[in-house]
């Protein structure tokens, strides 16, 4: 006997940043950022040919034809893509963070500064 | 019809361990935030691969830490929970933090003003002691609160250290106060409690 258990490890990886758009369009009222489980309502997947998960379909206002989304999947992408869409100017909210952000432009400055202690965390956000 | 045996493989990259330590790493920034001269950093290393790949990082997470002498770096390989994080700083830096942000009981005590301190209200010469307080501050170049406290003691009674404890603790504890103020109410009860 063999068990399958296939998990959408694609739909975990995008909930964060799908997140993170839900919360840049909060308080834009004409745009909703939305999600159905298509597998406990197979018959709102099979009506839009849903085949993948996940799949992200745009629906603009008044209009019952959704368009395809295939663009990149961080929150940035799918931010940008709906202000195209729909003429808003929404943008991802900045959580405070206490921790220093690094990149080629301050590492220097900022790490081999002699009068400092630092520790750096190498990360990968996926 | 024959069906061949298919493997599938479902490949899924994650950095797991970079999500499990981000809500600690987020907290001891937090911890260190009010010390200037200890920086909790972070850097994307998949956006760019010049800065892991200058270091050797293969794998995520990958803690570096770079103290004031020694700008090459040195792996860090403690424990990744919040005590071990800070233990490993205070070790480091000289640093003196709780994980709750706050300073510990030794933070701006002097050992040897400790000493006069819970000598001072029994003594019989108190003169004597805040003269050699005073010694003290000057050649330590730290402790001015302890003979400030002296004198007040002095001049409002001894009644007062329980008064100014309870007043400095109440500040301490409130959810109000927080960086440098909290550090220097933190300090002056730290110096109070020794008498």
């Amino acid at each position: 006997m063999i068990f399958i258990n296939f998990r959408c490890g694609h739909c975990k990886n995008l909930a964060p940043a799908y997140e993170e758009v839900a919360d840049a369009f909060e308080k834009v009222d004409n745009v909703v950022i939305a999600n159905v489980d298509a597998d406990a309502h197979k018959e709102l997947g099979s009506r839009f040919g849903v085949r993948g998960f996940p799949t992200l379909k745009f629906f603009p206002a008044g209009s019952t034809e959704p368009e395809d989304y295939s663009g990149g999947r961080s929150a940035s992408d799918i931010v940008t893509y709906v202000n195209n869409k729909a003429g808003t100017r929404a943008r991802i909210k900045q959580v405070p963070t206490a921790v220093t952000v690094l990149d080629p432009t301050n590492f220097d400055g900022i790490v081999l500064d002699e009068t400092k202690d630092v520790l750096v965390e190498f990360y990968a956000p996926w | 019809m024959h069906h061949g045996n298919i493997l599938l493989l479902f490949l899924t990259f994650r950095c797991g361990h970079c999500k499990k330590l981000a809500p600690t790493y987020e907290k001891l920034a937090q911890v260190y935030k009010n010390d200037e001269n200890v920086v909790i950093a972070s850097v994307d290393a998949d956006a760019h691969k010049s800065l892991g790949g200058r270091y050797g990082v293969t794998g995520f997470p990958t803690l570096k830490f770079f103290p004031k002498a020694n700008k090459d770096g040195v792996a860090y390989s403690s424990g990744r929970d919040l005590p071990d994080f800070v233990t490993f700083i205070n070790a480091e830096a000289g640093t003196q933090r709780l994980e709750n942000g706050r300073l510990a009981s030794t933070a701006g005590t002097v050992t040897a003003l400790n000493k006069i301190a819970s000598a001072f209200l029994k003594s019989d010469d108190r003169a004597a002691l805040i003269a050699e307080a005073e010694g003290i501050v000057a050649e330590e170049g730290a402790g001015e609160f302890y003979v400030k406290y002296m004198n007040a003691i002095n001049k409002r009674g001894d009644e007062w250290v329980a008064k100014e404890v309870e007043r400095l603790t109440g500040l301490v504890e409130s959810d109000n106060i927080a960086g440098d103020k909290l550090d220097q109410f933190t300090v002056r009860l730290n110096i109070i409690s020794k008498f």
